[in-house]
């Protein structure tokens, strides 16, 4: 490529540097020498400035009037609004969003502490226990169940009542139930009052 | 704060819009909207704008928009501009040789590779030093220099035949 020009790349490149006020002081001055002297550096460098100022005409150009910035500008103005529009809006559903989530935990924190409460606590040692063979009766905080078991001491069902003397009735009759089911089943006949 | 970054956003895109699009042009020449180079290259700024420093935005705006026209002539599809449709064809004071020329030379640096042409523009345009370029375009200095060296001369050989036949003209 450098058979175009009177110098070979090493000196285009120092003249390059040259025209673009990339040189050293020192640099700068010894070219300078060098320019004065050698003429086919000096061809070389109006040749490159030439074509510079080809490139120049080319950039001019292309610079944009002041309508087109003006245009610019205001569709760019226009497109940051409306990404900040956009950008205000999504940090808003995202505040919301969290505000929900903490809401649905709490909702369903609270429905599973309530149906925890609800459950009969049946070795609980805070709780106060009524019991008899064959069952418990178990106060919660707000309601009573008993727990009729087997002979093992398995528990087998668990009825709810809303006092404890509805409770305690139930309780009563269900031992009754057991014993005249044990003397059935044993063939021993105990006489009492009941019959 | 917010309000403040936006201020500073406005007030250096007002400032800087012109050499961008300028910049834009020389980049993606036909092969792009400029505009449109220009107006995305802020944007992703913008979206991001509390992580800059507005108050010397120059470097960050010219690296945006550079790496958003390399961006663009990357893309494997992209629609080309109509010559008629590219800015910059009103020449105020230009003779039709000028036009003429204008039109060799816009044609012969559409032609250079992408980093040859970008580091051309920001050299010869907006007169960035080596080390600018290179920060600019995430490249070394020797590396810059290069492509600059490598893109004056394919674009001269590329003129050889203008030149020539401007250099009889004169002689004649």
């Amino acid at each position: 490529m450098s058979d175009m020009y009177p110098v070979p790349d090493e000196e285009l490149e120092l003249l390059d540097a040259y025209l673009d006020d990339a040189l050293s002081d020192q640099a700068l001055s010894e070219l300078r020498a060098r320019l004065a002297v050698e003429p086919s550096m000096m061809a070389a460098l109006r040749m490159l400035r030439d074509e510079r100022s080809t490139r120049q005409a080319f950039f001019q150009s292309i610079d944009p009037t002041p309508a087109e910035v003006d245009e610019l500008v205001a569709d760019i103005r226009h497109a940051a609004a409306r990404k900040r529009w956009w950008q205000d809006r999504r940090k808003l559903t995202r505040w919301a969003s969290a505000v929900a989530a903490c809401l649905v935990m709490g909702i369903a924190g609270a429905f599973v502490y309530h149906a925890w409460d609800k459950t009969p606590l049946r070795s609980n040692g805070d709780t106060p226990m009524v019991s008899g063979n064959g069952m418990n009766t178990v106060s919660a905080r707000a309601r009573y169940a008993v727990e009729v078991t087997d002979e093992t001491g398995n528990v087998m069902a668990v009825q709810h009542f809303d006092n404890e003397s509805e409770a305690n009735d139930f309780r009563r009759d269900v031992r009754l139930m057991q014993q005249r089911h044990r003397q059935t089943t044993h063939g021993m006949t105990i006489m009492d009052n009941d019959f | 704060m917010a309000d403040e970054t936006t201020e500073l956003f406005e007030k250096a895109v007002r400032l800087h819009s012109r050499r961008l699009l300028a910049i834009a042009r020389a980049v993606v020449g036909y092969r792009a909207s400029a505009e449109d180079v220009v107006q995305q290259a802020v944007l992703n700024l913008f979206e991001h704008r509390e992580r800059y420093d507005w108050r010397e935005p120059g470097g960050l705006l010219r690296r945006a928009v550079v790496n958003e026209a390399l961006r663009i002539l990357r893309k494997p599809k992209m629609s080309v501009v109509d010559e008629e449709q590219v800015p910059g064809g009103v020449m105020p004071d230009a003779a039709i040789q000028n036009r003429e020329m204008i039109t060799h030379v816009r044609a012969a640096i559409a032609k250079l590779p992408e980093h040859f042409r970008s580091a051309l523009v920001l050299c010869e345009y907006e007169n960035l030093s080596y080390a600018e370029i290179a920060k600019t375009l995430d490249a070394s200095v020797p590396q810059v220099k290069t492509w600059i060296f490598r893109a004056r001369r394919q674009l001269a050989e590329m003129l050889k035949g203008y030149y020539e036949a401007e250099r009889r003209g004169l002689r004649t």
